[in-house]
């Protein structure tokens, strides 16, 4: 088993990477690893609720982050300056998440054997 | 000795990511370090198309990347549901020569044997 902290990176529906890192979280979470999750600029909209529109035809992916629990994963940190930076407070995310500033984010890195980008 | 893992995820076409990894692996086994295995993921995973056709002028560094796994034993993995979202290998469109099709779950076992990961 090893800590492998994966960071979301990019807005969510402007490319596929965003989806694709939390298929990645269930499959390394599915094998027992030790898996964080860090969401850090752009990112945090992935955190934002997202509302049943039918016009909108991209799939809401994000409802998903819900199975985080389901498959154990419950380090989900969020950078606070990327909240602080885009003006989002913690609340209004559509799961708990933990804030993270930067030393410890530091910290969280240095515990890591893997680091993925999504 | 260090055993990699090497996980691509950028488009091998629009970015230096295949030479930057080809030269990556290529000075590792020369220091006497052990590649594990090279995973495809996301963009990476046209790497795998087999109907790559390219002028004459534009190296196919696909192809280059399967010969130099096929020469060292490596085995070269791509995440066959990320390939078949985009149409890149199908139930009657094969991958190309020396790309072998994997899960996420195999990406997720092989991360136990590794010692360092590193991603293009």
């Amino acid at each position: 088993m090893r800590n492998i902290l994966v960071l979301q990176r990019h807005s969510p529906f402007n490319n596929s990477k965003g989806r694709e890192a939390l298929d990645l979280i269930l499959a390394l979470a599915a094998v027992e690893h030790n898996v964080s999750v860090l969401f850090s600029g752009d990112a945090v909209y992935q955190l934002l609720p997202t509302l049943d529109q039918p016009d909108f035809k991209l799939k809401a992916y994000p409802r998903s982050f819900k199975l985080f629990g389901l498959y154990d994963v419950d380090q989900v940190y969020v950078c606070s300056r990327t909240l602080t930076e885009r003006s989002i407070a913690a609340d209004a995310l559509s799961i708990t998440v933990t804030v993270l500033a930067e030393d410890g984010i530091a910290r969280l890195l240095n515990e890591q054997h893997q680091v993925i980008t999504a | 000795m260090t055993r990699f893992g090497l996980l691509l995820t950028s488009d091998g076409f629009a970015s230096q990511s295949v030479p930057a990894m080809l030269l990556f692996a290529k000075t590792a086994l020369n220091h006497g370090h052990h590649i594990d295995h090279i995973f495809l993921y996301q963009d990476a995973v046209n790497c795998a198309a087999a109907n790559i056709d390219l002028p004459a002028d534009e190296p196919d560094l696909s192809a280059e990347l399967a010969a130099f796994c096929r020469r060292h034993n490596i085995p070269l993995l791509f995440c066959v549901t990320a390939a078949e979202k985009r149409g890149v290998v199908s139930n009657t469109l094969p991958a190309r020569t020396g790309y072998t099709a994997a899960g996420l779950a195999e990406f997720a076992m092989r991360q136990a044997d590794i010692d360092k990961l590193v991603q293009f």
